[in-house]
């Protein structure tokens, strides 16, 4: 049989298992050894299989997820989210829709000390849930808003998505990370904007909240200390080169349990949940990159990926990128977004090198459609996270309608991020290494 | 012996040991795993503390995260499935009827099953390769086999967690 065509078979395979419920890197480690077998032979499927789990377990270049997500999980565990909401809270509170601006500042700081958006969304949504409740917030608008707010953690640095860009087109973490931080406030400013402009015009909505004095104000400040000196220490350190990526997400670590100690936050149960909860994500994330690893190396033996090369080299490069993004949106209403990391950007990466376009650039494009890809139902992961926070008070549908009013916002900082590549580009370009 | 157990499944007194002891098992080699990681971060920052003050970095901490690594996904690969980390799309299956929807699961549970005996095997494999050869790292030589070998042990406890799966899934089918 014709490669292409068992490659193909191999992709029909792959979202069939897919589709019946076989976790998703178990299902790409299946079809890839399956396809692999059957273009080469057994045996060397069977090494290929031994060989990507030993090499990817033990590659250093990818202990930088492991050390961010323990990172993020110990900020959590050290109560930095819900003093980042508190100090949102007492400076915007008394606006209209405040709580949600509240909410929106509150999760761009927490994602700087997580690369998850499922982190940042529970570690906010703790405290914002009940003040929303006690203010008679729009359910839809304010949980809308918590689910998609909550996505900033993927683009605020350190960020998951784009350590698992860097990994696979091995490209500067460092980089990326800092390519994020504007594209990231940029998208926490539409988010702000929208929520003013809804509660502008439907006041219920969003009623103001207790007025706090300039001296509240000026000593709320004093809760963001423990999260500016884990920020600057390690993304600071990160931008000057003072360490690698995986440095950087250690020392941010050990930081957050510093602090969590300090602070007398940190109890040996939460810091062992803590410590739990990062192995366990860490373990899926691994099987997700090991599986995707095998159905690549089944793919390039199949000649899919050139072919695709091939075929999408008639599109102009906005075509590619406008192609590209509706692949991701349509995929991540099903899928969850790490494997579709996984699998499309090695397919595309090539094509986007050879458009001309940045590369780092393309990485803050694809972590943009990420945070899409979490809140577009019926799979979205922030989606459930929000609904798991509010319980049975509230059904999904009602989440669903404020997801689709911040869909706007964040469709629009897409939009900007394509059209203008200084947003991304501009401050890793002041980077010296 | 026949008893109820507490997921009221009916099953025999040597299935609820041999879950038990998967679940021990799993348990044990998480906290290896969790161990493992906590001395990623220790090195890293000594490496970091001795490179960047004393001019002195860790000799071969790459290395050693790289095989702490190991140790610690492997270790925690049981207990990520027993917590339901894995992510896998249920929508579609979610609207089957109930027969319909275990058969699936059934067969989802073989290939997953399926999967880790052969990497555990596998793995074994290549332990015995790594060994024949004395494969070591660069600069602290450590030997690499015991870690592959660590990995196909950890598919043991992977595989239980699968098999009782497999099991509790036949039960529902038959009642």
């Amino acid at each position: 049989m014709d490669p292409l065509i068992t490659g193909i078979g191999g992709i029909i395979l792959l979202l069939i298992l897919f589709f019946i419920g076989v976790p998703i890197g178990f299902a790409m480690a299946i079809a890839g050894f399956v396809g692999f077998a059957y273009v080469v032979n057994t045996k060397a499927a069977l090494h290929l299989l031994a060989n990507d789990i030993f090499t990817h377990f033990n590659s250093y270049a990818l202990s930088v997820l492991p050390m961010f997500i323990l990172m993020g999980c110990m900020a959590f565990a050290a109560g930095i989210g819900s003093k980042a909401f508190n100090v949102a809270y007492i400076l915007m509170g008394r606006l209209r829709g405040g709580l949600i601006v509240a909410t929106a500042i509150a999760c761009c700081i927490f994602g700087a000390l997580t690369g998850s958006g499922a982190a940042t969304n529970v570690a906010i949504g703790k405290s914002a849930i009940p003040e929303m409740k006690k203010y008679r917030y729009d359910p839809s608008l304010s949980l809308g808003a918590l689910a998609c707010s909550g996505t900033l953690g993927f683009m605020i640095p350190p960020s998951i998505p784009l350590a698992v860009y860097g990994i696979i087109t091995e490209q500067s973490i460092g980089k990326l990370f800092i390519a994020g931080l504007l594209p990231g406030i940029l998208i926490t400013l539409l988010f702000i904007l929208t929520a003013l402009s809804v509660c502008w015009i439907r006041p219920d909505w969003g009623p103001p909240g207790e007025s706090t004095n300039l001296k509240q104000k000026l000593k709320s400040l004093l809760g963001l200390i423990d999260a500016l000196i884990l920020f600057l220490l390690v993304i600071g350190g990160l931008f000057a080169g003072f360490f690698s990526p995986t440095m950087a997400g250690a020392i941010g670590s050990a930081g957050a349990i510093v602090i969590g100690l300090i602070r007398k936050e940190l109890t040996w149960i939460k810091f062992i949940e803590g410590l739990r909860d990062s192995l366990r994500l860490s373990c899926m994330i691994f099987i997700l990159i090991v599986g995707a690893m095998i159905f690549g190396h089944f793919i390039t033996a199949t000649g899919v990926s050139q072919g695709l090369v091939n075929w999408a080299s008639d599109l102009s490069p906005l075509g590619l990128i406008i192609f590209i993004s509706i692949l991701f949106f349509i995929l991540g209403c099903f899928i969850d977004i790490t494997p579709i990391l996984l699998l499309l950007v090695p397919l595309f990466y090539p094509l986007i090198i050879k458009s001309g376009y940045d590369p780092i650039w393309f990485g803050v494009v694809v972590c943009t459609l990420c945070m899409i890809g979490i809140i577009t139902p019926p799979v979205g992961t922030n989606l459930f996270v929000t609904k798991g926070l509010v319980g049975d008070e509230v059904p999904i549908a009602t989440i669903m309608k404020g997801i689709y009013i911040f869909l706007i916002p964040l469709t629009i900082g897409l939009i900007l991020i394509i059209a203008f590549p200084g947003i991304s580009t501009i401050l890793p370009n002041f980077m010296t290494y | 012996m026949v008893v109820e157990s507490m997921t009221g499944i009916t099953e025999t007194n040597g299935f609820i040991k041999f879950q038990k002891f998967i679940r021990l098992l799993s348990g044990w080699f998480e906290w290896v795993g969790m161990s493992a990681m906590m001395v990623i971060v220790l090195t890293t920052l000594i490496d970091v503390v001795g490179s960047k003050w004393f001019q002195w970095p860790l000799p071969g901490s790459t290395e050693l995260t790289g095989v702490l690594q190991i140790a610690a996904i492997a270790g925690g690969l049981a207990f990520s499935k027993i917590d339901g980390r894995h992510i896998r799309v249920e929508f579609f299956i979610d609207r089957l009827p109930v027969r319909g929807k275990l058969a699936i699961e059934i067969f989802n549970s073989i290939l997953g099953f399926g999967l880790f005996a052969l990497a555990g095997w596998m793995t074994y494999k290549f332990g015995i390769n790594l060994l024949q050869s004395g494969t070591e790292t660069l600069l602290l030589r450590i030997p690499l086999s015991p870690f592959s070998f660590w990995i196909a042990i950890c598919c043991i406890p992977m595989c239980g967690v699968i098999l009782i799966e497999l099991i509790g899934l036949i039960n529902r089918m038959r009642r």
